[in-house]
């Protein structure tokens, strides 16, 4: 048994500190960082208690459970930040990165505990790769999110479409990961091209809602 | 897993999954949202379906319900709505002819056979389903009977097959999944519905291409 809400404390507390020193920006990075790790602990509450009510061996929960609750975990926060703080698209975009990378990071440091680390070409096959899926996928969802204020988009069944692309991703690469062999490869290297693809094709965020009216 | 199943099925992810990403480059190209809508539908499609396949090659078995699989398919329905909406003008968005809630009627007595016949399936994932079925299939034609009274022939095809997807192959698709439940290593009705849906996920893409074309002028009327 890991002790996750130590590490998360180890983790948080210097980052919580650091919002009564750093401003705008980093601020605003430092915060959502941190949302991004607790969401990451919530999370495991939850796969932990629906695999245990459900039944699911330690895969299922994995491959089924987990990417369902972690990225309906991950876009509850964005939404509310959206809906409360009605932050610009750009701002909302680097919430939701923000985010996405502290949930990775806090994922990968409860992962380190569990396994040999002395294997370097793993760790950092791993770290990368789940770095990208997550920031990939929330990124994601923030991008679109962004989209949902524009006048006359659909913002209910597009946002609630595009829950359900996050999820599907997650779960392709959880899945691709568990095979052994070559497929387990190809599920690293997935996320770091969609990653690429994002760096090279970037998703536009609509203009800010007083640009559009200018 | 039969060589017929797995071949719909690969034949299915490769038609949904390049009409994706034809669809994104045509949203790309033109910055219209409605390719954008399309390519999330048939991204969620193509997704779910390759989930639904590398966890039956992983554990031999089908996904227990509900699974990521089952959130992309519905996830599709969601996409398939947007685009509905999003070509919809402000005058059809107002409109809610009477006629247009047959559709979603039509779809009632399927979605109780699922809860009533399907042992196996998801009640949640049954009415997830279901709700979508509805919803999808009443925006549709009302876009058609809108389409229909502007005499837009080209908006009433995309319509057309997107109730065709719906009504005709989706549902009873599910249907065959009970009525030929054993025998999957020959081919039956559940493959001639799947390879039907195969057929509509492909003509989607080309048919809103036409639907969001710009009307041509009638120089006779001008």
């Amino acid at each position: 048994m890991i002790y996750a809400e130590n590490i998360f404390i180890c983790l948080a507390a210097p980052l919580l500190v650091s919002l009564l020193f750093l401003r705008a920006g980093s601020r605003r990075f430092a915060l959502h960082f941190t949302i991004g790790m607790a969401v990451c602990l919530l999370s495991a509450y939850f796969n932990s208690f629906i695999s245990a009510t459900s039944g699911s061996d330690s895969l299922d929960a994995v491959i089924v459970i987990a990417p369902m609750v972690e990225e309906i975990g991950k876009f509850l926060p964005l939404l509310y930040v959206m809906m409360m703080a009605e932050p610009s698209p750009r701002r909302l975009l680097d919430t939701a990165l923000a985010m996405g990378v502290g949930f990775a990071t806090f994922e990968n440091a409860c992962y380190l505990t569990l396994v040999d680390t002395s294997d370097l070409l793993n760790m950092v096959l791993r770290g990368l790769a789940v770095g990208a899926m997550h920031i990939g996928s929330t990124a994601f969802m923030g991008a679109s999110l962004s989209y949902s204020r524009q006048a006359g988009w659909p913002k209910a069944t597009a946002m609630m479409g595009v829950v359900s692309i996050s999820i599907v991703y997650h779960a392709v690469y959880n899945l691709l990961v568990s095979f052994p062999g070559p497929m387990r490869w190809l599920g690293y290297v997935v996320p770091l091209l969609f990653a690429l693809w994002l760096r090279l094709f970037p998703m536009r965020v609509p203009p800010a809602p007083e640009q559009q009216a200018a | 897993m039969g060589s017929i199943e797995l071949w719909d099925n690969l034949i299915q992810l490769a038609v949904s999954g390049i009409s994706s990403l034809w669809a994104l480059w045509l949203y790309r190209k033109g910055h219209a949202r409605h390719f954008s809508f399309l390519c999330g539908a048939l991204m969620c499609w193509s997704l779910g379906l390759m989930y639904w396949l590398l966890y039956y090659m992983l554990r031999g078995y089908s996904p227990p319900e509900p699974s990521p699989a089952n959130f992309a398919w519905s996830g599709s329905h969601l996409f398939l709505i947007s685009v509905a909406i999003s070509m919809a003008s402000d005058e059809e968005r107002a409109w809610h002819p009477p006629l247009a809630l047959l559709a979603p009627a039509l779809t009632l007595p399927f979605t109780y056979t699922w809860f009533a016949l399907g042992e196996v399936t998801s009640p949640t994932i049954n009415l997830l389903w279901g709700l979508g079925f509805a919803v999808l299939s009443y925006v549709s034609l009302r876009g058609l009977m809108y389409a229909h009274r502007q005499r837009d022939r080209r908006r009433i095809l995309y319509h057309a097959l997107v109730l065709a997807l719906v009504l005709f192959n989706e549902m009873m698709l599910h249907i065959s999944l009970f009525l030929w439940p054993e025998d999957y290593l020959h081919f039956n009705g559940y493959y001639a519905f799947d390879m039907l849906v195969t057929l509509m996920l492909a003509l989607l893409t080309p048919a809103l291409i036409r639907a969001a074309a710009e009307r041509p002028v009638n120089i006779a009327r001008a």
